[in-house]
């Protein structure tokens, strides 16, 4: 089931990536969102940061054209996922945080690595806006995949 | 104890170095544009190509029935433009032929095989676009099996959109002219009265979705409205692609150039089918 909800979101964010513009307000990230919204799902760390790994693989392959590069930041993030989720308990509200922060991150992280290896010259209002751009369309989509997951955890009672 | 927990720290501290060490290098070996797509990037990308059309067709469908009815509102004035549009076709069409007749002429007057306008046209489909933010790239539905090869120009009927960077056996890569690094040092020609201005494209700005142009001579009178277009010049973009139109024109820091906004043609936010232009070499 967790599998299936990852490739669902990996496949929207392509299809919806389409439907937004370019440079539009709408920023979609549904793999992280969703990578963020199912650790619940998850009874061993190992397991979620080989999915993380897995998926970030998939999303250097089949979108970005780069190597590992995904796979690793996804990796990272999926360590901060676990740390943060010792300290706030399952809840939307805390999802929300959660989701806010790794946005915040992702996207810092990506820009001043690509800003270091490239010749991108530093923006602060672009990646200002890069964050606030991917916030609003992100967070009601964790909306949906936290309302799956919950229903998921009621039917299946945690066992996966 | 205290001894193991300070090791552990310290090897954590360098596993981390030693992670963003080999993410850079990586990133910065991937990034590079004359990279060639290895086979399974290649088959990856085919594979997400044909899922995400197969995928995307419903709600394209539900996106091009909503686009006809939006159309169906305007038709009358469609119809009164298209009306107006059709009287100047056939003076147009055959101004063209005029012109093509006399390029062949010199053509085989000067025994040349090309010209630096000569093109051959390839439709595609724009399947995903932007995915990760920075890229600035879109993906297409055409790739090597179909003619697609490294290096060729992009555009849409309102002008220059970007050029094939990376190319897989039914997919490719575009990098958009909206990209830092794809639309530095573009030749293009200002047309001002009957003649030309050479220059150089320097940056895009994309709240503006302007274009700066450099390199101009101080004493150049340049009217905002007039076309910029591509020169031919390079190997990287056949001539007569048009890149916008002169909104500003101002001189630089130390007045000896003039400096000239150009608003880009295309709108990079709404982009759906593109056509690839190869240049012809015989």
């Amino acid at each position: 089931m967790k599998i299936f909800i990852l490739i669902v979101s990996f496949l929207l964010e392509g299809v919806v990536s389409n439907f937004v513009p370019v440079n539009g307000f709408f920023a979609p990230l549904f793999t992280l969102i969703t990578l963020i919204v199912i650790y619940p799902l998850f009874d061993e760390n190992s397991n979620y940061y080989k999915y993380a790994f897995i998926t970030g693989l998939a999303y250097d392959l089949f979108y970005t054209d780069t190597i590992i590069f995904h796979a690793i930041v996804f990796c990272f993030m999926a360590f901060l996922i676990t740390r943060m989720n010792l300290v706030l308990t399952d809840n939307y509200i805390n999802v929300l945080i959660i989701i806010a922060i790794c946005i915040l991150i992702y996207r810092c992280f990506t820009y001043c690595l690509l800003v270091l290896v490239s010749s991108i010259t530093f923006d602060i209002i672009a990646l200002i806006l890069s964050v606030l751009k991917s916030l609003l369309l992100n967070l009601i989509y964790s909306a949906i995949i936290f309302f799956v997951v919950k229903k998921i955890q009621k039917k299946y009672k945690y066992k996966f | 104890m205290y001894n193991k927990k300070r090791f552990s720290k310290r090897y954590l501290l360098i596993l981390v170095v030693v992670a963003i060490a080999l993410v850079l290098v990586v990133l910065a070996a991937s990034l590079k544009d004359d990279r060639d797509l290895n086979p399974i990037e290649k088959v990856a990308k085919d594979t997400i190509t044909v899922v995400l059309k197969v995928v995307s067709a419903p709600f394209n469908f539900v996106h091009d029935q909503f686009e006809a009815m939006v159309q169906k509102n305007n038709l009358y004035e469609k119809y009164k433009e298209l009306k107006n549009k059709e009287e100047q076709t056939d003076s147009i069409i055959s101004q063209n032929e005029n012109l093509q007749n006399e390029i062949d002429k010199l053509k085989d007057t000067l025994d040349l095989n090309t010209v630096l306008s000569d093109k051959v046209y390839l439709n595609a489909t724009i399947v995903s676009r932007n995915i990760g933010y920075w890229y600035d790239e879109v993906t297409i539905d055409k790739g090597s099996k179909n003619g697609i090869e490294k290096g060729m120009a992009v555009v849409n009927p309102k002008g220059l959109v970007g050029q094939i960077t990376k190319v897989s056996n039914y997919s490719s890569t575009v990098k958009l002219l909206s990209n830092e690094n794809m639309s530095d040092k573009i030749s293009v020609k200002i047309k001002v009265k009957d003649d030309y201005v050479y220059g150089l494209i320097s940056q895009y700005d994309s709240k503006t979705n302007t274009y700066t142009v450099e390199g101009i001579s101080e004493n150049v009178d340049i009217e905002a409205g007039s076309d910029v277009v591509t020169t031919g010049m390079g190997t990287i973009f056949p001539s007569g692609l048009m890149i916008g139109k002169t909104q500003k024109v101002t001189t630089d820091n130390f007045d000896l150039s003039k400096v000239v906004e150009v608003k880009a043609s295309v709108d990079f936010d709404d982009l759906d089918y593109v056509t690839v232009l190869k240049r012809k070499t015989e």
